[in-house]
């Protein structure tokens, strides 16, 4: 009873899951507006071989993503060498190396919902800064971006929630290291494989209602929206 | 001076405009839907990027697709208004009118109280936009394109949503602002009103080329040169818009233009006449089977006549004939005439002159969708 107790109360899971879900995203709004927004503009050749790339997670196994990583990490390879020359630790097996993965695995979830509320964007009004004098940046930030912040939020939440979610990639790119890469998922999976039902059961309960919760709420922020709309 | 030497094709459809324009006062483009006015205006404005040719304001190159030369539209300030006014959702009114201005960078323009009063914004400031009427969002279209400091103010049927009342109270304070800050006006219009109003110079384009101008004190050459046949109604006939009365004996249909009667045979194919007086007809008559009279005449056995009021006269083309620009009921058209009969005396611009028909016109049936032009 007391050992159950104690590892109960073991919540650094959580810690690094939250930790790790909030850095990854930050860093993928940093790289996805940007490219969200060129993929909604461009009429470049090489853009559906960028939103194939982009879209790979999404059908890709995540052994595969994660075997990838691993051997680019190594630091045999230049990526790995590199990382180890300036931070002195490998990415592979640490909190570094998962969030690279987390954030190369959420992309899609990121970029997508970005991407569509950019090109939603009537051409109309963006052509009406142009003549008025702002130039693409400006309009950008004063009229897509605005308009778009529904896009925005929606990119955010998926973009955590799925960083959350986050199981293989970081089994096979951080392994399963107490307090440093062992997020809730894997905590589950270590339980249900010691034969700790009660924390299984506490932490599949709390991840499933915080999933919930969170697509409940973005479903009722753009009801809300929608259904205002459509008063007018 | 603007210079335009443009070529631009989408499917079934090409534009060719070669045209020099001064650089002040107004030009009117006026004729069918589909003809390119927009997509000129477009051009000009820097939204076209794909269009062949030049475009040199000032002397400036904005566009030039041998040199690879493309100004962006902020540096161009060639200001578009769109006849879908295009105001920014998110932003209020107050907001919306301040986008422009806050991004003059330096140019002199119309100051804000100026505008604000002219065009009646002061009870529109703190709406949000989409609770605006559409004449209420032209308004602030307006307002908020010559708060930009425009170079050159480009209007895409700009009046169109207003209604009569605020046109005649809003089309000379435009006409004046343009003038004091020597702003050109290039416009699309269908409207007799707005071309007097802004002393514009007409030019009537089909199918995607300028066939036809009123320009009076014209210099250049012309190119493009006048639409050389005016024979077919169907495809050069001049059509407009009247009330069906009855059935005339011999089966030609009776029409109401304003208060003249014209008599019209239906054309072949053309859909059934509701037998219903009042109802919107679109009729057509060919402009070389058409007899000119400076007053009303009497004692003429014709089919019928229009009144018509003289918008301009271009005499460059001298031996060949004049180009009258005709207006009827607000509606404009052009008409070739021979300088031999005009020759005793030259009707004079703003004189009505009416139209005595020596054949038949033509009408297509009941076209409250407008018929074909």
């Amino acid at each position: 009873m007391d050992t159950n107790w104690l590892t109960m109360t073991d919540l650094s899971s959580v810690v690094v899951t939250l930790k790790l879900a909030a850095s990854a995203t930050v860093v993928l709004m940093v790289i996805s507006i940007p490219l969200a927004w060129w993929l909604a503009v461009t009429h470049s050749r090489i853009k559906p071989f960028v939103e194939a790339l982009t879209a790979l997670p999404l059908v890709l196994p995540p052994t595969v993503f994660g075997f990838y990583l691993l051997i680019l990490f190594n630091p045999q390879f230049p990526i790995g060498a590199f990382w180890l020359r300036m931070s002195g630790d490998t990415l592979a097996f640490s909190f570094s190396g998962i969030l690279v993965a987390t954030v190369l695995h959420s992309l899609p979830f990121v970029v997508q919902p970005l991407q569509n509320s950019f090109e939603n964007v009537g051409k109309g009004e963006i052509e009406a800064a142009a003549v008025l004098g702002a130039h693409p940046l400006d309009i950008f930030a004063s009229v897509t971006a605005p308009l778009a912040k529904r896009g925005f939020l929606t990119a955010a939440v998926l973009g955590f929630a799925h960083s959350v979610g986050e199981f293989g990639v970081i089994l096979m790119v951080g392994g399963n290291i107490p307090e440093r890469t062992r997020v809730i998922s894997i905590d589950i999976y270590t339980s249900v494989e010691t034969l700790d039902y009660a924390r299984a059961h506490l932490l599949s309960l709390g991840t499933l209602i915080f999933a919930f919760v969170t697509l409940l709420t973005l479903y009722l922020i753009n009801f809300g929206r929608s259904g205002r709309n459509r008063a007018f | 001076m603007l210079e335009l030497q443009v070529e631009i094709s989408f499917p079934g459809f090409t534009l060719s405009v070669s045209e020099t324009w001064p650089a002040k006062g107004s030009v009117a483009l006026f004729g069918p839907s589909g003809a390119g006015k927009s997509t000129l205006l477009r051009i000009i404005a820097g939204l076209e990027r794909s269009a062949a040719g030049q475009v040199r304001f000032n002397g400036t190159c904005w566009q030039d697709s041998h040199t690879r030369t493309f100004i962006p539209p902020p540096q161009r300030r060639a200001v578009l208004v769109f006849q879908d006014s295009r105001l920014f959702p998110h932003l209020n009114v107050i907001r919306n009118l301040h986008y422009g201005m806050t991004r003059r960078r330096g140019q002199e323009g119309p100051d804000w109280e100026h505008v604000i009063s002219s065009f009646q914004l002061h009870d529109l400031l703190d709406r949000r936009t989409e609770s605006l009427s559409g004449g209420e969002k032209q308004r602030v279209a307006l307002g908020r394109a010559l708060l930009a400091a425009p170079r050159l103010l480009l209007l895409d049927e700009p009046m169109s949503a207003l209604d009569t009342d605020r046109r005649d109270q809003l089309l000379p304070e435009l006409a004046r602002l343009c003038d004091q800050f020597a702003i050109p006006v290039i416009c699309v219009t269908h409207s007799e009103l707005e071309l007097r109003e802004l002393g514009a110079e007409a030019m009537k384009m089909v199918q995607g080329k300028i066939v036809s101008r009123a320009w009076q004190d014209r210099t250049q050459q012309d190119t493009t040169g006048p639409a050389k046949s005016l024979g077919d109604v169907s495809e050069h006939g001049v059509w407009l818009a009247a009330r069906f009365v009855g059935i005339a004996q011999g089966g030609l249909v009776e029409c109401q233009l304003g208060d003249e009667t014209v008599f019209a045979r239906r054309s072949t194919g053309s859909c059934t006449i509701a037998e219903k007086p009042g109802s919107q007809i679109r009729v057509g008559f060919d402009p070389r089977a058409v007899v000119l009279a400076r007053d009303p005449p009497s004692g003429v056995f014709s089919y019928g006549r229009i009144k018509a009021n003289l918008i301009s006269v271009d005499e460059s083309r001298g031996q060949q004939g004049q180009l009258l620009c005709l207006s009827v009921n607000g509606e404009l058209f052009t008409m070739e005439m021979s300088g031999d009969v005009l020759r005793p005396s030259l009707p004079t611009v703003g004189e009505p002159l009416y139209l005595i028909l020596s054949q038949p016109a033509v009408t297509n049936g009941i076209a409250e969708t407008g018929g074909a032009d």
